[in-house]
Order: structure tokens, then C-alpha cells, then sequence
């Protein structure tokens, strides 16, 4: 059985003047240890999706419209807050994309981290503190600086404390949201380095939540690319990058100037995101798709398996078969 | 082609209250028309900085300036705004640079309406033109900034930096803030621009792989100095700083087959306020010896077209 298991969840955002359908019935699931990709562009509901698991979805607006989320054979949607407040931090937690707003810029990082130790874990304040200084050494921070503010840190240096906090409770899910999104390629190698390196050490399963697709081919093992609030197509690390069926995905492929090969010119994908208050009952990525037919804007592609293991959303590969 | 822009020792230094900060140190390089150089770096290597000091929207605190074959370093207030008419600069952030309570219309002739007198007429004729130029449909032209996404607004920036026809634009950073489909767009509007206008960029920006595709020549730097500079492929085949091969290897390539030979750099840029006569470089390099802790190192060509500023470069790569 999967570690986290997500079936035909869906969220909407309602406000004063429509209702706008963020996530729109995703299945997907992650078992012990892996690592899944999860991505796509700004507001396609990813990070929707990582707040919805962790129920921090601020509500109203946002409401979970259908489905289900089981993490370890439980469903998350059903507990109750005080149930989810020991799961949080403790069995699955997040690492925020911003690390400058993450952190609390009063309190000492080490005592940040101490807190979620204390929380957790039936302990001493002075065993929190030995437990946070830890963590501290393990994300490469010399002990002496858990008694620094947030501000005396640099963009990666807080990204390790944010990551330490994360990992302080040893959980079996971390959620990462863009974790390395702010920061410079050098020090966004390192940080990857030593993510990978915890987790593994750790067997922690992750969602890795990114726009960067160089990333996912380094650290991810399955993949979910999402457009419009689904999941247009899922698959292993070869079957997405060696064998990619949804065109909105090869699309993503031209998009990026590639590093090995000279392009003159860059092929975009036309067009934009279709406006998630207002989605079109046919295929979401209908219009912008230069390869649509006439089928294409009649009905929703099913969600089907073209491969095993490697699902497509999409009328054209279906028909191909 | 001929040399439009050239810059000799360009220094701009902030005061702070910690020492003076040298945000731009000893750069110089020219620029031939028609070509785009590409200026690389972290955050806070000084490259935005360079971009404004040479458009002289900052004063340089040392160095020469010379546009088209003129002094443009000291000039005076009058000749500067003139100046604004050649060299025009495209802002990273879509969403702070533009005034959110202009619309699309005004916000794109607000250039023309500064330096012409034009009827209203003929204004909103040139205004549609650049729209079209630029790809924004003319049902924008009443639309506020904040009703459009992020790729549209960066179109704005564009049209309001072509508007007044100008031969010289700085990019700072235009892509960033957009998503892939979108920077693609953008990216192939900047290039047909850059054909049918006989325009000169300076790209500035932390992508390497964006820089790559747009840029004739690519200028590496690091703490406001420049460490490497060549042809564009060439700088990515025969990398030879090693801060420029860490920087090359530390991007993640989105090819499963890629076999990555990496340098690694550890820790982080030091501190641009009152850096020490040494290589600046030489706390991160894995290669530094005794005399990059001395002396810092003379910018030199190592290959034809290929500057370098290291110590240690022909060691390194057994030249």
C-alpha cells in the first residue's frame, strides 16, 4: 500500500463573484521512500494540492469539494484539527518555498526548531535544544549560530533551517513547495545535494513541488505533470522525460533553451492557461494544443494507462492505441 | 558591425555604513551592434548594477563611458535625458515596474508623451503599432496592469521601451518572473525585435541556459568583478574559470541521460564591502593556491576572444 494516497480530490475557491476550480479530481499516490515530482506552472494547483494534504487550506475561501487523502490507511480529510495538529510537523511536514517569510524573525533558529521537537516529542527543554542543535549540524550549520536570528542567515543558509525544522520530528512525508526557487544555482545544488542526501538517510517520501524540470530529472523518482488543476500525465522519471505523451508536456520540453543542443528558436506553447474560474467543459488544454482535433473540444479525455505505469490525459494518445 | 558601446574600467562603489561597497569593479568590455551580450552571476554580483551605471542611470564612480563613439561619462543632465531616447532599459518585475493606476494605453505612450509633442491622434496610431509590434491585442489598450498576467505586463515593458526607438536596451532580468511557456514567448519576441530593429542588448540574468540561447557574447562575473568572458558556445564547451565550471555544472539539466562531471562550489559569495586585495573568488575555488590569497588576479586572454581573470587558468586546464 502507498505511504499517501489521493483519490479524486478536488478544491474550489469560492469568492464574492464566481467559484475558482483549483484542483479538479486528482489521483495520485507516493509510497515510502520515493520521491514525486510534482509539476507545472503557476496556478495549475500545486501547491493547492500540498495544502490540501496538510489541511491548511484557509477555509473560506477555500473549500475540499470531493475526495479523499489517506496517508497511512487514514483519511486525512476526516480527522479532526486537533488530530491533524499531531500528524503536521510530525509525520508529514513542509518546507515553504520563501524561506525570508518562513521563518519567525524574533525568535533564535534554534529555538524555532526546538519548538517543533517540544510539540512533538515528549521531552525536556534542554532535549529539544541538544535535538535542535543536531538537525542544525546534520543541514551543514555550525552549532554556535542556533543562537542567531533569521536575518543574520543568508537566503540558503535559512533554507537549511527551514529544511532542518522539516526533517527536526523525522517524518515519513515531506512536502517541499519550490524549495530552492530563491535561491542562486550554486547554492540550489547544494541545498538539492543535501536534501537528497537526508532523505535517503532518513527514508523519507517527498513531494517536490517545482516549475524546473532539470530538478525533477535529478531528484525525483515518478513524475505528475499538472495543467489547469489535473494531473495531465504521471509516470516514472523515463517514461516522462524519454517518452512524453501529453503535448502540454512536450510542450514544456520546447519551451526550455536547452543547455546541450544549439536552438535558433524557442517553440512556446501558444496562448495561455485557461482562466481556472471559468474552465472549458472539453479538454482543458484544447485550446492552446497544436495538435487538437474536433473530438478534442467535444468532451474531458479520460485519465487512461498507455503504458503501465505511465498515465496520459489525452483524447489523441487514446485513439493512437 | 560596428562598436556602438564601450566601456573602460568601470567602477561603481555604494558608501555604507560597513566600507565601501564594490558593487562593480574594473569592468570593461564593447558591445558591437546588433549583438546581445549576456552578463551571468548570483545575486549581488554587481551585474543589474552594471546594467544601470552604463545606461547612466546610476553615476559611475570611476571608468569611461563611450556610446556610438561618444563620451557619454560626464554629461550633463539635458544630454542624459536625450540620451534616454538611445538606451532604454527592460525592468525584471512586471508587476512593480509598471504604474498600476495607467492603463495599458498611457502606460506604453508615456515615453512618446514625455519627449514629443504628438496629437492625441497620432499618439494612440503609435501606441496600437507597438502594441501589435509586441503581440498584445488592442482590446488591452483600456486595461489595467493588474487585469493582466505576468507575460502580457512583460509585454508592456517591452513596447515601452521600444516606443521612442531607441538602439541600445539593457534586460534586466526580463524572464524571471515568468513561467517557461510563457519566457519562451517572450524570448522569441525579444529575438525577432532584436532582428528587425537592428537593436543591442545587454542581457542581464542568473539563468545560464537562457543566456545561452540569447546571447552573442557572455560575460561571467563574480563580486562585481568579471572572470571570464567569450563567445557564447564557446564559454559553454571551454569553460575555464573554475567558478564559471561550478557554475556551469550546478545547473540541473532536464535530460535523465546527462552524465554531469560536477565541480562542486561550497559556501556562499564573501562580503562585497572592503574586499581584500586578492582573488575574490579564492575562498569557494577548490584550485586556489597561496598566491590567490595575495594578489588578485589580471584579466587576461587566454584564447583568442576568451578573457579570463584566474591565477592558475593554464594549470588548471593544461594550456
Amino acid at each position: 500500500m502507498s505511504l499517501l494516497e489521493i483519490k479524486n480530490l478536488s478544491v474550489e475557491y469560492i469568492t464574492r463573484k464566481n467559484v475558482v476550480h483549483a484542483v479538479n479530481g486528482i489521483d495520485l499516490h507516493v509510497d515510502a521512500g520515493k520521491t514525486l515530482g510534482l509539476v507545472g506552472e503557476t496556478g495549475a494547483g500545486k501547491t493547492t494540492t500540498a495544502l490540501s494534504i496538510l489541511g491548511l487550506l484557509p477555509d473560506p475561501p477555500a473549500r475540499i469539494a470531493g475526495g479523499e487523502i489517506y496517508f497511512d490507511g487514514v483519511n486525512l480529510l476526516e480527522q479532526s484539527d486537533k488530530e491533524m495538529c499531531s500528524i503536521r510537523g510530525n509525520k508529514i511536514s513542509m518546507i515553504f518555498q520563501d524561506p525570508m517569510t518562513a521563518l519567525n524573525p524574533v525568535l533564535k533558529v534554534g529555538d524555532q526548531i526546538a519548538e517543533v521537537i517540544k510539540l512533538h516529542n515528549n521531552c525536556s527543554a534542554a532535549e529539544a535544544t541538544k535535538k535542535s542543535i543536531e538537525m542544525l549540524e546534520l543541514v551543514g550549520i555550525r552549532p554556535e549560530r542556533s543562537d542567531e536570528y533569521p536575518h543574520q542567515f543568508s537566503g540558503g543558509m535559512k533554507q537549511r533551517v527551514v529544511i532542518a525544522m522539516g526533517l527536526a520530528c523525522r517524518p515519513e512525508l515531506l512536502i517541499a513547495d519550490e524549495p530552492t526557487t530563491a535561491l542562486d544555482v550554486t547554492i540550489q545544488a547544494q541545498v538539492l545535494e543535501m536534501m537528497n542526501d537526508l532523505k535517503e538517510k532518513f527514508n523519507t517520501a517527498m513531494i517536490l513541488i517545482t516549475h524546473d524540470l532539470g530538478i525533477v530529472a535529478e531528484t525525483c523518482d515518478d513524475v505528475a505533470i499538472m495543467y489547469a488543476g489535473q494531473i495531465v500525465e504521471y509516470g516514472s522519471l523515463a517514461h516522462i522525460f524519454d517518452n512524453p505523451l501529453h503535448p502540454y508536456t512536450k510542450g514544456l520540453f520546447a519551451s526550455i533553451p536547452s543547455l546541450d543542443k544549439d536552438v535558433d528558436r524557442l517553440t512556446p506553447i501558444k496562448g495561455l492557461m485557461p482562466d481556472p474560474s471559468n474552465l472549458p467543459e472539453y479538454c482543458k488544454f484544447c485550446d492552446r494544443c497544436d495538435q487538437a482535433c474536433a473530438g478534442c473540444s467535444e468532451k474531458e479525455p479520460e485519465y487512461i494507462e498507455a503504458e503501465p505505469g505511465h498515465f496520459v490525459r489525452c483524447l489523441l494518445v487514446k485513439e493512437a492505441m | 558591425m560596428g562598436e556602438i558601446l564601450r566601456v573602460e574600467n568601470l567602477k561603481k562603489y555604494f558608501d555604507t555604513p560597513a566600507g565601501s561597497l564594490h558593487a562593480v569593479d574594473d569592468v570593461s568590455f564593447s558591445i558591437n551592434k546588433g549583438e546581445t551580450l549576456g552578463v551571468v552571476g548570483e545575486s549581488g554580483c554587481g551585474k543589474s548594477t552594471l546594467g544601470r551605471t552604463v545606461l547612466k542611470l546610476l553615476d559611475q564612480t570611476d571608468g569611461r563611458i563611450y556610446f556610438q563613439g561618444r563620451d557619454i561619462t560626464n554629461i550633463s543632465k539635458r544630454e542624459n535625458r536625450e540620451l534616454r531616447k538611445d538606451m532604454q532599459i527592460i525592468f525584471q518585475d512586471p508587476f512593480s515596474s509598471l504604474n498600476p493606476r495607467f492603463c495599458v494605453s498611457d502606460l506604453i505612450a508615456d515615453p512618446l508623451k514625455t519627449f514629443t509633442r504628438m496629437s492625441k491622434r497620432d499618439l494612440q496610431e503609435k501606441v496600437f503599432e507597438m502594441m501589435d509590434l509586441v503581440g498584445l491585442s488592442r482590446r488591452y489598450a483600456f486595461s489595467y496592469p493588474h487585469e493582466l498576467d505576468g507575460g502580457r505586463r512583460q509585454r508592456i515593458g517591452i513596447a515601452r521601451a521600444l516606443i521612442l526607438e531607441p538602439k541600445f536596451i539593457v534586460c534586466d532580468e526580463p524572464v524571471s518572473a515568468l513561467d517557461v511557456s510563457i519566457q519562451a514567448q517572450i524570448l522569441n519576441l525579444l529575438q525577432d525585435l532584436q532582428v528587425e530593429k537592428d537593436l543591442t542588448y545587454i542581457f542581464v540574468t542568473h539563468d545560464l541556459s537562457v543566456v545561452k540561447h540569447i546571447s552573442t557574447d557572455i560575460l561571467v562575473m563574480y563580486i562585481g568583478v568579471m572572470v571570464e568572458k567569450s563567445k557564447a558556445k564557446e564559454l559553454f564547451e571551454h569553460p575555464l574559470h573554475p567558478y564559471t565550471k561550478g557554475l556551469l555544472s550546478a545547473i540541473p539539466v532536464p535530460n535523465i541521460h546527462h552524465e554531469k562531471v560536477r565541480v562542486k562550489l561550497t559556501g556562499e559569495l564573501s562580503s562585497p564591502i572592503n574586499p581584500p586585495n586578492a582573488c575574490r573568488f579564492v575562498k569557494r575555488c577548490p584550485y586556489a593556491t597561496e598566491i590567490c590569497r595575495h594578489e588578485q588576479p589580471q584579466y587576461e586572454e587566454i584564447m583568442p576572444n576568451h578573457f579570463v581573470a584566474c591565477h592558475n587558468c593554464r594549470k588548471i586546464n593544461n594550456l
